[in-house]
């Protein structure tokens, strides 16, 4: 390594510095000197150019990041919860509108049914006895004596639950009979509208409604039923 | 493992001097500087997950600060002062406080900021040659050329200066 090259290192190379420049320095006087004089005016430039750091620097970064974490924190709650809320509201108005009729009380129900699809007026006779006895098979049930003939049978819903829904005759015109599986009651509820009458009362399977027109006997009616429907 | 905040809060307390102190001689004004080294740590949080290995954790923040300071030259809203030596001398706290280190301190103001910038690299920063070259975007004799002449006008300055003060003296 010759003068020029070690003194071009020396300004330039910093640290960078070989055998070849450890060899060179320990031989050439001057340039050992040169050397001496480069790393004290390094160290002037270095110490003249160090500034003081505002103490509270350090503080407002970390302090200003952790603000915009919490922030983030909580914008990513928010839309946390909002979707929690989204996801709650849309089950609820789901269950809402699939269990609506099933809030309504069975009383209601059965009311809102005949006001709405069954009729008092006779419809029958125009279901075929084979199609009477198996429609009451399917609810697990069979029919004799008093109640018959039977005039119509088919299956309906109340409440979102499969029904059997049977006319007969009564004293005052037809009486429709509600045979609800699913919806067992404890003891006799009654039902009063404005053109008929009716009861729900517990049968083996669920319950039975009896509906007819104002004045009929429904209890007699209901007694009649016990005894006349068997239950397999 | 550590997590975000721990790591960013070892990078903050490491190299918060060492970037004020870079950005301060790179904008020449204190204020200016302090709001480039947050806004480094800002960015260095967001990008913190692409920074694998921690020992070249202050060249990517130094690479950082230079392009925020880059990029403030793009927002024309705000006028930043070139800062004059006499002024950023007196709102710049300084640990050295000697005249010799004032004089100093002129004379690396004087020169062409060609010529500054890679010096300042190299006696700030610690940097090589070849990451000079390289955050630069130069070639590495590029590089030596510009250092060599940083040197050659500071010690032109500083004899000038040193002529002055023995001829006041006489």
């Amino acid at each position: 390594m010759n003068c020029m090259d070690f003194r071009r290192i020396t300004l330039t190379g910093y640290d960078d510095h070989d055998d070849g420049f450890s060899q060179h320095r320990s031989g050439c006087r001057a340039c050992a000197q040169f050397y001496e004089e480069t790393q004290r005016f390094n160290g002037r430039l270095e110490q003249s150019t160090r500034v003081r750091t505002p103490d509270d620097l350090k503080s407002r970064i970390l302090l200003h990041q952790s603000m915009r974490l919490e922030k983030s924190y909580r914008r990513m709650r928010n839309v946390q919860y909002t979707l929690v809320a989204t996801v709650l509201l849309a089950v609820g108005l789901v269950i809402g509108l699939l269990h609506d009729n099933n809030r309504m009380n069975l009383q209601e129900a059965v009311i809102n049914y005949v006001a709405t699809g069954g009729t008092l007026e006779s419809i029958g006779p125009d279901t075929k006895a084979g199609d009477i006895q198996s429609l009451l098979t399917e609810f697990g049930m069979s029919m004799s004596g008093e109640l018959s003939p039977v005039l119509h049978a088919e299956r309906c819903q109340i409440r979102n639950k499969k029904s059997l829904l049977v006319q007969v005759e009564g004293r005052h015109g037809p009486v429709m009979l509600l045979f609800m599986p699913a919806d067992p009651v404890s003891e006799p509820i009654a039902i009063e509208a404005a053109y008929f009458s009716g009861l729900i009362a517990p049968c083996p399977k669920g319950s039975v409604a009896i509906i007819g027109k104002k004045g009929e006997d429904l209890k007699a009616l209901q007694k009649t039923v016990a005894e006349s429907v068997e239950w397999f | 493992m550590w997590n975000r905040e721990s790591r960013f809060t070892v990078l903050v307390n490491a190299y918060t001097d060492d970037l004020y102190r870079y950005a301060v001689w790179l904008c020449r004004d204190p204020a200016v500087a302090e709001d480039l080294v947050q806004e480094t740590f800002t960015r260095a949080w967001k990008a913190l997950d692409s920074l694998r290995d921690e020992k070249a954790a202050k060249g990517w923040l130094i690479t950082t600060l230079r392009r925020e300071n880059a990029r403030r030259f793009e927002r024309p809203r705000f006028e930043y002062s070139q800062g004059d030596p006499d002024d950023y001398a007196d709102s710049v706290e300084f640990y050295d406080t000697s005249t010799d280190a004032f004089v100093l301190r002129r004379a690396l103001m004087q020169i062409d900021e060609s010529y500054r910038e890679p010096l300042l690299l190299q006696v700030l920063a610690g940097y090589t040659c070849k990451e000079i070259a390289s955050e630069l975007g130069v070639s590495q004799s590029a590089v030596l050329s510009r250092i060599f002449r940083a040197r050659q006008k500071l010690r032109d300055i500083l004899d000038d200066n040193q002529e002055c003060i023995e001829v006041k003296q006489i």
